[in-house]
């Protein structure tokens, strides 16, 4: 009876643990599975906004460089005519895209396009395995304007097929699988203008021919240069001591040595560096054996002096002239002989342009806000409809058939100016643009003003009277000369040349001299470039090259600045 | 043969079945009140752990819900609408409340598609694709005055509703260290949530607007409730 009795306890309490066992699992189970499935959700969110970044880059990597790759190939420009001409029976937008960049319509669609994506494509595909995958689309079409209204592409000017807009409406849609659970996101409403364009010269902080002096000698890279921006050349960098130079962004040569100073040695070797003796600083790498960079040019000077020209012509006399019909202007500024260029802004914000030519000196003042220009001389003064902005319009041309022998002064806050010589071009003083930041770094990004001093058949020199630390906010180019300093080697250490803006030399010019590692005579360079220039901007008829690139400014804009519409369905 | 006979001989040394004394049984009555007692107290208490365990997991499964729900919703919307007129549509937060706009877009047939063009149009007949926003609906999640163990959800003009029960306590601050907003700078919100059980089981999160420097059209419409209504 007793052990019966114990029997029956001991059952009692064995079910009464089971049951306290079971539900204790049970809720520990319940627990995990939601736990897990939390997990799960966050992890696929988390992956779908990583396909979202993957999907922008893989549009970057489809049109920035693939469709750039493609184009680069053709000469000209009536290959794109049939997809931005008026007739949209043959071939549109997304034609071109699909011919040129590779992407395809939509099943069942004639207004849209796609383009996949998914992660095995990802080098890491293999660690993200375990954890899961996604795939993705981009959806483009064509952009509408505020009514609704289909934008085609098209080109600015039908008569010079060098230009051509494409605009595009984008979405990126991911859906990520982590193992049950899934999970789409999208990113909407990205607009986008693409634009094949002759390549501009000005995509570089600096960019030579040859990196040498035309005489042949070596001009080394030292610490007292540091260049902001892209620099190649179709030679090879020369590099002294360490510390050497400092380079923010890319920088490129056509052969695959390098030569570095290695304590007067002058050794070529195929490396960054020339440890301990010799060390540059790359932020953004230093690659060798690029292919070689053309120069040609698909602007002349005959094009720029025709631009100046306008209707008038061409005089047989030493001059300033500004070419008109009486009443309007119908060029630029065309100057026969040297002359003196000083650029102001007058009390009214109007842009001046004092040119000075023997005992000769004439006032241009250009007044954007009313459109007109008025061309003094001594105290006879002249009214003029319009700006001296070429035929073209794209902005104020002063072309100098000889040598300019001072150029300095401040850019009007409106005003996008080439100035251009048949001869040599010196900058005597600081040239500054009115508008522009010094913080972070700086730079013109917010404004209009910009200039472009460009030497066709001669150098570009800082005068021996320059000031020291002398500011230069300018794209400077001399294709078949130097950009290089008056007696750089007697002119006292002078600081730094800050330059905002580009070089584009055929040949390396001196800046100064040094000794082991201390500057000696000269300045340092300071270049810092415009990055205006990436996109569509550049100076007044500036010369372009005969190949195509493509430019799509808003697709190298930080993810977060796209504006896109974060979605999740 | 002597097996058996041992088997049918009863033992010696057994004693008779004697009845039990009077304390025996007293003694045995409280031995077994005392076990079934223990037994009992402890059922007693397994009960109430497994109903706290089972109350726990539910309140879990409420402030689980409530910050899934405020999430989604709000990383969808954006520290600072501003439309092309310049109004700002922004996040306020105050004791026990968030007020934000989601947007709200076009159908997904917009704008060739639909068997209805005028769903595509704005209020100036000016034709939208899918991609655009139509309007902004404001979203408000509070405590129910009524009933403060409530999470209520409003979405523009449609009735409140509840989104989580047994709630206790709830804040939403800015979230990034001393700040005073969400806007631009800051495009975050740090969301505690208590339940209203024994133990205050607490979920916290951050939440990152995703939607920054989105430029909306002027035509844009905004659902919102009367001042006062929620």
């Amino acid at each position: 009876m007793r052990k019966s009795i114990a029997l029956v306890l001991a059952c009692i309490v064995m079910v009464v643990l089971l049951v306290l066992i079971g539900a204790l699992l049970s809720n520990t189970v319940s627990e995990k599975n939601l736990s897990d499935r939390e997990k799960l959700i966050v992890q696929a969110v988390d992956m779908a906004e990583a396909g979202l970044n993957h999907g922008i880059d893989t549009l970057r990597n489809a049109i920035l460089i693939s469709l750039d790759e493609t184009v680069a190939a053709y000469r000209n420009g009536n290959v794109f005519t049939p997809y931005t001409d008026a007739d949209l029976n043959d071939r549109d937008s997304l034609d071109f895209l699909c011919a040129f960049s590779g992407l395809s319509y939509v099943s069942g669609s004639n207004d849209v396009i796609e383009l996949s994506f998914d992660s095995s494509s990802l080098p890491q595909d293999s660690l993200l395995k375990g954890l899961g995958s996604y795939t993705g689309k981009i959806f483009i079409k064509k952009q509408r304007d505020a009514s609704g209204n289909i934008l085609e592409a098209y080109c600015p000017d039908p008569s010079d097929e060098n230009t051509f807009i494409f605009p595009y409406l984008f979405n990126v849609e991911v859906t990520a699988a982590v193992f049950s659970v899934s999970k789409t996101l999208s990113l909407e409403g990205g607009e986008f203008d693409l634009t094949i364009q002759r390549a501009n010269f000005a995509r570089y902080a600096l960019f030579t021919n040859h990196h040498r002096s035309p005489q042949g000698t070596t001009v080394w890279f030292t610490d007292r240069t540091q260049f902001y921006g892209p620099v190649h050349t179709n030679d090879r960098l020369s590099f002294a001591n360490n510390p050497s130079g400092y380079f923010t962004d890319e920088v490129t040569q056509q052969l695959t040595k390098a030569r570095f100073y290695d304590q007067g040695r002058s050794t070529l070797i195929d490396a960054d560096s020339n440890p301990p003796y010799d060390v540059p600083t790359f932020e953004a790498g230093f690659q060798r054996g690029v292919p070689l960079l053309n120069l040609e040019s698909a602007v002349t000077q005959s094009d720029l002096k025709t631009q100046s020209l306008g209707t008038m012509n061409e005089p047989g006399t030493n001059g300033i002239y500004v070419p008109n019909n009486g009443s309007a202007v119908t060029g630029g500024i065309y100057i026969r002989g040297d002359s003196n260029i000083l650029m102001s802004v007058d009390g009214n914000d109007n842009a001046v342009y004092t040119i000075t030519q023997g005992s000769v000196s004439k006032t241009i003042t250009v007044d954007y806000t009313n459109s007109q220009t008025t061309v003094q001389e001594g105290v006879v003064s002249n009214i003029y409809d319009g700006i001296p902005d070429g035929v073209g319009d794209e902005g104020v041309i002063i072309f100098d058939k000889g040598n300019v022998t001072s150029l300095s002064g401040t850019v009007q806050s409106q005003s996008q100016v080439t100035v251009s010589s048949q001869d040599d071009i010196v900058i005597s003083g600081h040239i500054r643009y009115q508008d522009y930041d010094t913080s972070p770094s700086l730079n013109a990004v917010s404004y209009a003003n910009l200039l472009g001093i460009l030497s066709w058949g001669g150098d570009v020199r800082i005068g021996s009277s320059a000031p020291s630390n002398l500011d230069v906010h300018a794209v400077i180019m001399a294709p078949h000369g130097i950009f290089t300093v008056d007696d750089y080697r007697t002119k006292a250490s002078s600081g730094d040349v800050n330059l905002l803006g580009g070089v584009i030399t055929d040949f390396y010019g001196p800046f100064g001299t040094f000794w082991g590692t201390s500057q000696l005579s000269g300045y340092g360079r300071n270049f810092i470039y415009d990055t205006r220039m990436l996109g569509a901007m550049s100076p007044p008829y500036y010369p372009t090259a005969r190949t195509f690139t493509v430019v799509a400014p808003f697709l190298q804009t930080d993810i977060e600045d796209m504006g896109l519409i974060w979605r999740s369905h | 043969m002597q097996i058996r006979q041992k088997l049918d001989k009863p033992a010696r040394c057994l004693r008779e079945p004697a009845a039990y004394t009077l304390i025996e049984v007293l003694v045995s009555l409280g031995i077994t009140t005392l076990i079934l007692g223990g037994v009992v107290s402890f059922l007693t208490m397994s009960d109430n752990s497994w109903e706290i365990g089972r109350e726990k997991l539910l309140e879990q499964q409420q402030a689980r819900m409530a910050i899934d729900n405020i999430t989604v919703n709000l990383q969808s919307s954006s520290p600072r609408w501003q439309d092309s007129n310049g109004t700002n549509y922004t996040v306020a937060l105050s004791a026990g409340r968030i007020d934000f706009y989601l947007p709200v877009f076009y159908p997904s047939c917009c704008p060739d598609n639909c068997s209805d063009q005028s769903l595509c149009l704005d209020s100036q007949s000016l034709l939208h694709q899918s991609e655009d926003i139509q309007k902004l609906t404001k979203v408000t999640y509070k405590l129910n005055p009524d009933d403060t163990t409530q999470l209520l959800m409003k979405e523009g003009l449609a009735a409140s509703r509840i989104v989580a029960h047994q709630m206790s306590n709830l804040s939403f601050n800015c979230g990034c260290s001393g700040c005073s907003e969400v806007g631009d700078a800051c495009p975050f919100v740090d969301i505690s949530l208590t339940t209203e059980s024994q133990t205050q089981h607490t979920v916290q999160s951050t939440i990152a607007l995703r939607n920054r420097n989105i430029a909306l059209s002027g035509t844009l419409e905004v659902e919102e409730p009367e001042e006062g209504e929620f």
